[in-house]
């Protein structure tokens, strides 16, 4: 017995006399319960306990709530900490990179992998009202396994000082030659060539302007949530190598085919750069966290990041809007707490059909759900590298 | 022979040897402490995702400043008050601004966000936290100096007197705290209907299993 206090810690209580009722013997009633008080003071207690039942009741109850409390094993830190903490405590010369490097980068590559061959494209649901209402109950034991679902992420907002270091000059010289040219090609009419680092902060900025702050991508699950949940505009989640950088086409496929699993949603059947996966759905405000926490979860458990935002640029934006055009035929992503009384959790339920209630709100049947205030209009992306 | 003094003797030597540099020492403490500091900022803060930020910042800011650890305290007692300071610091920073209070109350009901855990397959764990939904929500209502000292006691197993040496308390306030603590947890598990079984407390409750050190072995059975 080592942490346990019942022979190492508190000495036990003794020679006290019981007076008044428990909240007069508080700490004492402590050690009673602990089982540390001698054997005066235990009868002491009992005695009261035996003409008082509602001292007896609480205590009991008490004794109850430890017994319960205490059987809670221990959770497991999260695969991934150890290393990140190692690699912090150990490290002696190199210094961490004060932003993710590639975080201004990948807004462009982005943009250039959703781009490419922007051809037609049809939402996989455009099947009008047929309910798909596929509704997956993961039973996982409590017990099993180990907790990848823990995202560990501590990158906040991209650092505006820092980027703001950076100017557009040098940020489009990392980009690949190629960029202007597909930019080019993709009948974005407010992109010239020469435009293309103003695709690194989203904000369509020409090079003389001063870079905008990369602030909009949001990796904080807070903000995230908040920003989720009162987006006034589509949402753009976006899967991206921890380091900032594209998926392959393999991380891809399993990001759309777990988030598929998980929710029933399915990737549009898009015709964009081949590889790249895309989703779209109306989410209810208030199933944001669950949302959130769901493109976490799943992004840890692959060893990629996923990031929102709101203001992607206006070649994602238009692109979205070329392809969101029919919002009547998306579906409704939504989430209901698990019922399962061993597990907290979520069901997820993709419906292509609006619900017919929403709280108390019933949104018109001529109105796309997001536009009814009640929903968000969410895009998830996941660009690949070629 | 007292495990509780070779414990720490162990600690004790594996810091030497860590400010000389052996790396290996420093792997060595972070796995024998790694669990402990990961569960008491999960239970204080009430997610993984703030828990890990928080364990990792406690056990980098520990390990950097090893030097000024001068041995006046147990090297557990030392790290941990630099998690639940960690920890308080986090609740401070990030106290949920009103829209995300109101979100998160009407998402996850009393449990706030802590109840919100993503479903899926791949070791997406559902049940990740570990804690039942009433005793959670519960221990996430309490008080922060009331939950802090619940869950270094109750749940880590800390000794009282070690839980003040970490909370700059006294021994009697964490006593009057565990009180109130373990009240309000039996209250609300009789609300959400739980019987009282008037169980043996003392019996169910078992710190000595090894767990919580993990992957040391060497905290046993006696």
């Amino acid at each position: 017995m080592v942490w346990g206090r019942k022979t190492n810690g508190s000495r036990a209580s003794s020679g006290q006399g019981i007076s008044g009722h428990l909240d007069e013997w508080a700490r004492l009633a402590v050690d009673y319960v602990d089982g540390t008080v001698d054997d005066s003071t235990r009868s002491a207690i009992q005695a009261h306990l035996q003409t008082c039942p509602d001292c007896a009741r609480r205590l009991t109850a008490q004794q109850s709530a430890l017994a319960y409390f205490a059987q809670a094993p221990l959770v497991e830190a999260p695969e991934g900490l150890e290393a990140r903490v190692l690699t912090q405590a150990l490290r002696t010369a190199q210094a961490a990179p004060a932003v993710r490097p590639g975080a201004r980068r990948r807004a462009a590559r982005r943009s250039r992998a959703l781009l490419s061959p922007a051809g037609p494209w049809l939402p996989a649901l455009a099947g009008g009202a047929a309910v798909l209402a596929l509704v997956l109950a993961m039973t996982i034991s409590r017990d099993a396994g180990k907790l990848d679902a823990t995202v560990t992420t501590a990158i906040d907002v991209f650092s505006s000082e820092a980027s703001a270091t950076q100017t557009p000059r040098e940020a489009s010289a990392d980009l690949p030659s190629t960029t202007s040219p597909a930019l080019a090609g993709s009948g974005s009419a407010t992109l010239a060539p020469t435009d293309s680092a103003g695709t690194l902060t989203g904000a369509n900025a020409s090079l003389s302007a001063p870079p905008q702050p990369t602030g909009t991508y949001l990796q904080d699950r807070a903000a995230m949530v908040s920003g989720l949940s009162q987006a006034s505009a589509p949402a753009y989640f976006f899967f991206d190598t921890k380091d900032g950088g594209l998926v392959t086409t393999e991380q891809a496929e399993t990001v759309a085919s777990e988030l598929t699993a998980a929710t029933g949603l399915r990737a549009m059947d898009q015709q964009l750069s081949s590889g790249v996966k895309a989703f779209a759905a109306f989410v209810p405000r208030g199933d944001s966290a669950a949302v959130v926490d769901l493109l976490r979860s799943l992004s840890d458990s692959l060893q990629l990041a996923v990031s929102l935002s709101l203001q992607p640029g206006e070649e994602v934006t238009s692109w979205a809007a070329s392809m969101l055009q029919d919002k009547y035929s998306l579906a409704e992503l939504s989430a209901s707490p698990s019922h399962s009384p061993a597990t907290t959790g979520w069901l997820y339920t993709t419906s292509t059909s609006p619900p017919t209630t929403y709280g108390t709100a019933r949104a018109p049947k001529t109105m796309p759900l997001d536009e009814a205030g009640t929903h968000v209009l969410v895009v998830i992306f996941v660009a690949v590298r070629n | 022979l007292n495990l509780t003094e070779q414990v720490c003797d162990e600690d004790s030597e594996l810091v030497e040897r860590a400010r000389s540099g052996d790396d290996d020492a420093v792997t060595e403490l972070y796995r024998r402490h790694e669990r402990r500091v990961y569960n008491l900022a999960l239970r204080t803060l009430g997610n993984p995702w703030d828990a890990a930020d928080v364990a990792q910042e406690a056990f980098i800011k520990a390990f950097k400043n090893l030097g000024s650890f001068k041995g006046e305290a147990r090297f557990g007692t030392w790290l941990h008050r630099i998690a639940v300071n960690a920890a308080y610091d986090h609740l401070r920073r990030h106290k949920p601004e009103p829209m995300d209070a109101e979100v998160m109350a009407g998402l996850s009901g009393p449990a706030g966000p802590a109840a919100v855990v993503a479903t899926g397959r791949h070791g997406i764990d559902p049940a990740m936290d570990g804690l039942s939904e009433p005793l959670r929500a519960a221990l996430m209502q309490l008080d922060e100096g009331f939950r802090f000292a619940v869950v270094l006691c109750d749940l880590l197993g800390f000794p009282y007197v070690e839980a003040a040496d970490i909370l700059g308390v006294q021994e009697g306030t964490i006593k009057s705290r565990i009180f109130r603590a373990r009240e309000a947890l039996a209250t609300s598990l009789v609300a959400a209907g739980y019987e009282s079984r008037g169980a043996s407390a003392q019996t169910a409750r078992n710190q000595d299993d090894g767990s919580a050190v993990p992957r040391t072995g060497l905290i046993g059975k006696e």
